[in-house]
């Protein structure tokens, strides 16, 4: 590795050869509470000398000149120029201040504008964003609000399962301070893990992939949590119809260690206690817990620690005379991060980060009645990761930005155990039946990209990915090109293209396709090889009338070969090796699509996204070799989301969707066969595989924000409406049969108009 | 305050249903021939008339079909309608037979037809040679502590390419009614379709289990595959034979399929089967077997 990082550093050193450059480099924070801010630009007027604070709202500048006006800019803050005699580098740390005239308005946060930036096909929301989408009984949430965006399709409804660019859910890769979270829904997905509450930015990237990004096929999505007040102590809470959160942060050493801590919890089962028969005990709950600590030691070093825990679950214990009967289902995450930033020097910055991930889905029961023995039975799946990873940012000069680094992560995957403990006979049995093997294994990459910009014009950013993957006898690795390129048409209208080759080696397998916590995590293995993509895109994007308004549109196509899936008619506990139960060496396609058109400043504020999309799956053994469209191949997805700001008093969300009903197989004819043993069966023609539609999906969702200061801090009552015109969205279809023998088609919805309430308060 | 409470739950937590106007695709009825040829020995083979998903029929079996056997473009055999004596599904059952010797290697077609019905057609071609199976032992280990039978057998590939095998432990006389027993092998390379025998104790290993193993040619090491089998038979073992027949790949297709729709049993969580076919229509198999039969010592 040290020789990896020397050679990198010696490669671009030539690069400062005859160049009279000074550097200006620091920190970039809120002047009120000390968090860092990410994407803030920094620019010299008139010139192509800018950049763009990092995830640790550092950032660093070339600049061939010996005397400039630096202007800082974001959305939300005051911006700010600085005078500046070049003559040396120079150390300069920036705090902002939030801007008086945006009290007024409800704004987005914008990080480099759209049309400058060689991204693509990516976008960022603050929590602003996300808060002012209307919540879902009570609950706003990040994946939901994540879903709204062009590319991104919603599992089915209520769900926090996401589909970009035809993907399936494990294509995306979920990160939260940098650690992966393989289960991102409570609830059977109807609630997201993450605690808005606890959350300062999100990033979502579904093509254009830079180098630094790796091991999954469709999308990264990059949540940060906040850092904590360094100024002082701040709390802030809901207490909603189904759950309840509480935040609390500040320093633990002024403008040097802070923390935060955020809890939630929800009540349905404390609700219906008083309802249950005494001889019941059951019930639902689920709950997350964050915390953070970040210490400043120096300007140079900085340490950051964080954990998530959350579980889900559900019990259910009968009592009669004479035994009991015992049941549960329990699911959850861990993660954990160390991260360390170091500053070599004006121009490198490096983030040391080590993790630990885990999900583990259990259900269980046991019995006891008086006679009989105590018996219990357990399954579980679980996947846990230990790992670490180098992140360098190196800008040797102006017109480039160079980033390095290398992860490794060691994987664990226990995909199926069913545990039986019980009594045979007198004889006491205690049984581990591992339905699948245990698998270990190592997953390592490394990566380098230049964001080269080549001249007024021409900017591209460039790089390499190569990851490698060894388990027990088998070695998998992939090197894969990433490449976008901008060519500006003018200061606010850009063209765009970007190419990203992606290797995973791992999988989900799931029979709903909504992420239930059943869906087993798996390994690539001997005989299940890594699946790969392939994307390009090309889009424009454009801002105007002072940056007010960004419009986007976006085509791609995307490629992917050795998917797995569930072999027609397999299930999550099959009694044998989940690789018995797979269907291999499948291909997709994915092609589509996008635009958006946001309005960043204003009273109103929000976006509309629409999505023209295709996706299909060939498997040999699926539908009988033949492609077939993927469950969410959805033609069309609209999604309108408004936010108004009438007073400092209230403000309004509101969201439109609209979706083409997901694919689905439906029986078409009943018939008698000789089965195996020569004996007769009936058995079920189907449809072609996903060949019939659902009908369409479509709701309006509002909410009102009706604020008011108090002594202690701020107060809000939030009042939402879900599916505001009672839509009957389906969740799924099925044929009931009538007294008369005939079939008619039901359909099931999950929600009708649902009012919420919650009350928000901050201090 | 309850009211509330449990309206509210009511209100938010409560699934919506309702009968919605959908057009499912309706098909109209058609013959379905599903017929089992055996080299060197008879034909068999069942019709049925498809209903459609929202009828309130339920599909029968047809007595009144015509069902022709061709050898390449010649027609050697009608098959006969037999009552079977027995009500399935609640309709009576018939077969078709023929005592026609179907030869190895040639194609044969089965052409069914039925007033009021399209005709349906499918051929196949029978495997040139029957499995050839060696060194046959059965070990049984102690009754008292552990009545299983250890079984041990070789199957020789012909070295031709894409053979499929079926392995089956029949036991009892009655060839369409004997009752599943299972076996269990710790051989991966043996792939199961359908679901385990309560005669198979489990327990004891990370084996595979199941009623009927079938075996790709690829599985083969050299030309011969040696079989290890544990099972607990419900019979004396001189009224238990291997049963190992060479199958078509649409055989085995077909077969696999059948199995897995009737094992998944429309679960919540399993995606819907596609049975394989070779017929005119995509409904129902025309199969071949060249079985080998050999009682356990």
């Amino acid at each position: 590795m040290k020789k990896f990082i020397m050679g990198i550093l010696c490669l671009i050193g030539t690069l400062q050869a005859n160049a009279q450059y000074h550097t200006v480099s620091g920190y970039i924070i809120d002047a009120a509470s000390g968090e860092s801010l990410i994407g803030v630009n920094i620019y010299v007027p008139g010139t192509t000398y800018g950049a763009t604070t990092n995830t640790y709202g550092f950032y660093t500048l070339n600049i061939p000149l010996e005397k400039v006006e630096l202007v800082i800019s974001y959305i939300g803050f005051d911006s700010q120029r600085k005078e500046l005699e070049l003559t040396k580098n120079i150390d300069l740390d920036i705090e902002l201040v939030v801007s008086s005239t945006s009290l007024n308005e409800v704004e987005v946060t914008a990080t480099e504008l759209q049309s400058q930036s060689t991204q693509m096909s990516s976008i960022n929301l603050s929590i602003k964003d996300i808060k002012s989408v209307p919540a879902f009984m009570g609950e706003v949430d990040i994946i939901k609000t994540i879903q709204l965006l062009p590319g991104v399709q919603s599992g089915g409804e209520g769900t926090t399962g996401f589909y970009v660019r035809g993907g399936s859910p494990d294509q995306n890769l979920i990160l939260l301070d940098g650690v992966p979270v393989y289960n991102a829904s409570h609830l059977f997905g109807f609630f997201s893990v993450f605690n808005a509450d606890a959350i300062k930015n999100v990033q979502l990237t579904k093509g254009g992939f830079p180098a630094r990004y790796g091991g999954r096929l469709s999308s990264v999505l990059d949540i940060s949590m906040k850092e904590g007040n360094m100024k002082e102590y701040h709390g802030e809470g809901s207490i909603g119809v189904i759950a309840s959160k509480l935040t609390f942060e500040g320093p633990i050493w002024k403008d040097r260690t802070s923390f935060i801590v955020s809890g939630r919890r929800t009540y349905i089962d404390l609700l219906s206690k008083p309802f249950q028969p005494a001889n019941i005990k059951a019930g639902y709950y689920f709950g997350d817990f964050n915390a953070k600590v970040n210490h400043i030691f120096s300007r140079k070093d900085r340490l950051f620690v964080s954990y998530y825990g959350g579980l889900d679950r559900f019990y259910n214990r009968d009592t009669y005379s004479g035994g009991y009967d015992e049941g549960e289902l329990q699911w959850g995450n861990h993660t954990g991060a160390v991260r360390w930033n170091h500053l070599y020097n004006d121009k490198l910055f490096s983030n040391v980060t080590t993790t630990f991930s885990q999900y583990q889905f259990n259900i269980g029961g046991e019995s006891k009645s008086d006679n009989g023995p105590l018996e219990k039975q357990q399954y579980f799946s679980r996947i846990r990761d230990y790992g670490t990873r180098m992140d360098f940012e190196y800008n040797p000069v102006t017109d480039h930005k160079i980033k390095f680094g290398a992860s490794y992560t060691y994987h664990t995957f226990k995909p199926g155990v069913f545990q039986f403990q019980g009594e045979e006979d007198g004889a006491s049995v205690d049984s581990v039946l591992n339905l699948s093997k245990t698998i270990y294994s190592n997953d390592a990459y490394v990566y380098v990209e230049d964001d080269w910009t080549i001249n007024d014009r021409w900017r591209i950013n460039a790089g390499l990915h190569y990851s490698f993957y060894t388990l027990k006898n088998q070695f998998y690795n992939s090197l894969q090109p990433r490449v976008s390129a901008r060519y500006l048409l003018n200061d606010e209208w850009s063209l765009k293209a970007s190419y990203a080759s992606m290797t995973q080696y791992i999988h989900l397998l799931s029979n709903s396709g909504i992420g239930l916590p059943t869906d087993l995590w798996v390994s690539s293995t001997d005989k299940i090889p890594p699946s790969n993509s392939r994307q390009i895109a090309i889009g424009t994007s454009k801002n105007f009338n002072g940056n007010m308004w960004e419009i986007s549109t976006e085509a791609y196509y995307k490629t992917m070969d050795n998917l797995i899936e569930y072999e027609e008619g397999a299930s999550f506990i099959s009694g044998s090796d989940w690789q018995e139960n797979v269907a291999k060496s499948g291909k997709g396609e994915a092609y589509g699509a996008e635009f958006l058109i946001r309005k960043n400043k204003g009273k109103t504020t929000g976006w509309i996204g629409y999505t023209l999309a295709w996706t299909n799956r060939k498997f040999d053994d699926l539908n009988n070799g033949e492609t077939f469209p993927y469950k969410y191949d959805r033609r069309h997805d609209i999604s309108v989301v408004v936010s108004h700001k009438f007073s400092d008093k209230m403000d309004m969300g509101l969201t439109w969707v609209y979706g083409t009903g997901v694919a689905f197989t439906a029986p078409i004819a009943g018939y008698n066969v000789l089965g195996p043993q020569a004996l007769p069966q009936e058995v079920t023609q189907y449809t072609k595989r996903n060949d019939l539609r659902f009908p369409s999906y479509h709701r309006i969702d509002l909410g009102f924000n009706f604020h008011k200061k108090t002594k202690w801090g701020k107060r809000t009552w939030n009042i939402s409406v879900y599916n505001a015109y009672n839509r009957r969205n389906p969740y799924y279809l099925y044929i009931n049969r009538k007294a008369d023998g005939t079939g008619e088609v039901k359909q099931v919805s999950l929600f009708p108009i649902i009012p919420s309430v919650s009350y928000i308060f901050s201090f | 305050m309850k009211k509330l409470v449990l309206g509210f739950l009511f209100l938010s937590l409560m699934a919506c249903e309702k009968t919605i106007t959908f057009n499912l695709p309706v098909e109209e009825p058609q013959l379905v021939v599903t017929a089992k040829l055996f080299a060197l020995d008879s034909v068999v083979a069942v019709v049925s008339i498809s209903v459609p998903s929202l009828s309130a029929k339920k599909p029968g079996y047809s007595k009144d079909a015509k069902v022709l056997l061709f050898e390449g473009e010649t027609m050697v055999s009608e098959l006969t309608v037999i009552d079977a004596g027995q009500i399935w599904n609640g309709e009576r059952l018939y077969y078709y037979t023929s005592q026609y010797d179907c030869k190895p290697g040639l194609t044969y077609t089965i052409k069914a037809s039925q007033n009021g019905y399209d005709n349906v057609q499918g051929s196949v071609v029978i495997p040139t040679a029957p499995p050839v199976v060696k060194n046959l032992t059965a070990v049984e280990r102690d009754p008292t502590t552990d009545p299983k039978t250890d079984i041990e057998f070789t199957i020789e590939d012909n070295g031709s390419e894409d053979n499929f095998y079926k392995i089956e432990l029949q036991c009892g006389e009655n060839d369409f009614d004997e009752y599943g027993d299972g076996f269990f092998t710790n051989d991966l390379t043996i792939e199961f379709y359908d679901g385990y025998s309560d005669f198979i104790d489990i327990v004891d290993g990370e084996g595979e289990y199941g009623l009927r193993g079938y075996l790709k040619d690829r599985f083969f090491n050299g030309s011969s595959k040696k079989i290890e089998i544990s099972a607990w038979l419900p019979f004396e073992k001189g009224d238990c034979k291997i049963v190992v027949s060479s199958i078509t790949q649409e055989t085995y297709e077909y077969e696999r399929t059948v199995s897995i729709a009737i094992s998944s049993d429309n679960g919540p969580f399993s995606e819907p089967v596609s049975i394989r076919s070779n017929m005119s229509n995509n409904k129902g198999a025309i199969t071949a077997h060249y079985i080998t039969s050999v009682s356990l010592p």
